[in-house]
């Protein structure tokens, strides 16, 4: 495994642009990350990795694995992409670990000398796709591709190729990603609750995601779930029930980087197994939990967008009403501030107590530290707990309908 | 919030209706929004502060709010997709447009919400894949006592 993932660190180097790292001052080394670890200064802080060939290495803002002008809580990761059956293969570094959105997304720019075969839309003419995230969407084409997470292969997956110029993407398609530079990675690794990312695009032609593209002509198309862009885990020939995800406690001021390390599977071998602790926290048919704060329920059943864990969001975004916003309603609180919110299964089984942190987000960004677990915005009506939450945790996440030790998802685990 | 919502299910008025307009529109000016949208329509009076319009389509619900003169001060969103904006933000597209292309740089990087401002609006969406929401508003149209941020 050690040498398997130098290898992926030597192949993402070759694909990034390496460089020293910034003004990382030292090497801390946790072994067993808790919600309690905490690490003071400005260094590197590194989760001991268990390795295995469902293991993947996770390095967040780091210069190697994201990029030199990586942005903010970025956790990145690096996948091997080939032509479908052969040994024509390119490994792709800086890409998004994203636990908030489905399936594989890469910059058709960033791949060269692949021939890779495009998924047609029921009438037969080239699936294009809208992917929305919750701000920015990725335009392009949906092809098929062996995809090598660690040493694992999902055979012949939908991906999609992000290509703002592909046909022409409807106006709709508000203001799509443009560039790997300017999107800040190379792709988005989607590894949340779903296997497929548009259900009712299955049966209905739901406005602004899927559509057949003929020439320079693309109109809304229905896409069958086979042919829908495909959370890779989810066809590995084993370990395909979910993820565990590890990511190391930091101190109030941040971190320069972060190594952390991604498990295929959940339960499925010693090394993904969850202790006896962690908890099961099941998603709605929404996919969303219920926080509490303030006595406010925040669930998909109340003109809100419920609740989440999203590791593609770098921040916290909460609808905490503070005084002291910097420009853009980030938080900007005068002194690092507690906060205590719940967590609660949408089945009410289980209830947790979180505690969390915001602090100046000016000040933390002026620090030149690229981690933080205390950096919010103020958003509405729903609580994002994004890559703050899983500094100092194992999060698992157990896909819609795949049954596991924690039980059957949808459902989180920490 | 939710209170503001049950007050208005308390005054609703089911009107069935042919047309939508976009922001900073008349409301009775156009009915592009909902055949755009293909989606089906409510409206609620608003205890004389303002008029809602739900559009409901299989993708998201939108509520269009027109104030006393009619004119369309906010519009909200909420659902699997956003909407397309070129028809919601109507003559206000091309200048969240440009300003939304200004903004990629922004700093912090919050990269899962976008809020910024224009020169005569603002704008906010978020969520995640599968569930996201947004908002935009005209600042100067907006009645008094209503609060566009805490809009539904």
């Amino acid at each position: 495994m050690t040498i398997r993932l130098f290898a992926a660190i030597l192949c993402a180097c070759l694909f990034a642009a390496c460089s020293p790292p910034g003004n990382g001052t030292g090497t801390n080394t946790s072994v067993a990350p808790t919600a309690t670890q905490s690490s003071a200064g400005n260094g590197t802080v590194t989760t001991t990795l268990v390795g295995g060939s469902n293991s993947m290495m996770v390095k967040v803002s780091d210069v190697t694995l994201c990029s030199a002008s990586a942005y903010q809580n970025e956790p990145c990761v690096a996948v091997t992409i080939c032509q479908h059956g052969t040994s024509t293969c390119q490994t792709v570094s800086n890409i998004l670990l994203d636990t908030g959105s489905y399936g594989l997304r890469v910059f058709s720019s960033t791949l060269s000398g692949l021939s890779l075969t495009a998924v047609n839309a029921p009438n037969a003419s080239p699936l294009g796709e809208c992917a929305q995230f919750g701000s920015g969407n990725a335009w392009g084409s949906v092809v098929l591709a062996d995809v090598q997470l660690g040493g694992e292969t999902a055979s012949n997956v939908p991906i999609q190729l992000i290509n703002s110029s592909y046909s022409t993407h409807p106006a709709s398609c508000t203001s799509p990603f443009t560039s790997a530079a300017s999107a800040g990675f190379n792709g988005i690794l989607g590894v949340g609750l779903g296997v497929n990312d548009c259900p009712s695009c299955v049966a209905s032609t739901v406005a602004n995601y899927y559509y057949s593209c003929s020439g320079a002509t693309c109109t809304a198309s229905l896409a069958p779930a086979a042919s829908q862009v495909t959370n890779p885990v989810s066809i590995l020939t084993s370990d395909n029930n979910g993820i565990a995800l590890t990511l190391p406690a930091i101190g109030n001021n941040g971190a320069n980087s972060v190594t952390g390390e991604l498990l295929l599977g959940v339960g499925t071998q010693s090394n993904n197994t969850p202790s006896a602790s962690v908890k099961t926290y099941y998603a709605d048919a929404q996919f969303s939990f219920t926080s509490i704060y303030n006595g406010q329920s925040y669930n998909s059943s109340n003109l809100a967008n419920g609740s989440f864990l999203d590791s593609g969001s770098n921040f916290f975004y909460f609808p905490l009403k503070l005084t002291t916003e910097c420009t853009g309603s980030y938080y900007c609180p005068n002194a690092v501030t507690a906060f205590t919110a719940s967590i609660e299964s949408s089945t009410g089984s289980v209830t947790t107590p979180i505690n969390f942190n915001i602090a100046n987000a000016n000040t933390l960004v002026n620090t030149g530290n690229k981690v933080f677990n205390d950096l919010g915005q103020q958003t509405s009506g729903y609580f994002d707990w994004g890559l703050p939450f899983f500094l100092g945790r194992t999060v698992y996440v157990v896909m819609t309908g795949k049954s596991s030790t924690l039980g059957t998802g949808p459902l989180w685990g920490f | 919030m939710m209170r503001l919502f049950l007050i208005m299910l308390l005054l609703l008025a089911v009107i069935p209706r042919e047309s939508a307009a976009a922001l900073g529109e008349h409301e009775s000016s156009s009915e592009k929004d909902r055949k755009h949208f293909h989606g089906f329509r409510q409206q609620v009076n608003e205890s004389g502060s303002y008029v809602l319009n739900i559009i409901s389509t299989e993708a998201n619900v939108i509520r269009e709010y027109s104030n006393p003169n009619g004119m369309i001060f906010a519009v909200t969103w909420r659902g699997f997709s956003h909407p397309d904006l070129t028809t919601l933000l109507g003559a206000h597209w091309a200048e969240f447009n440009t300003q939304h292309n200004l903004d990629s740089n922004r700093h912090p990087q919050g990269k899962r919400i976008l809020k910024m401002d224009t020169s005569t609006i603002k704008y906010e969406e978020g969520g995640r894949m599968g569930s996201v929401y947004g908002r935009a508003y005209i600042p100067s149209l907006v009645p008094d006592g209503v609060s566009p941020e805490e809009l539904p």
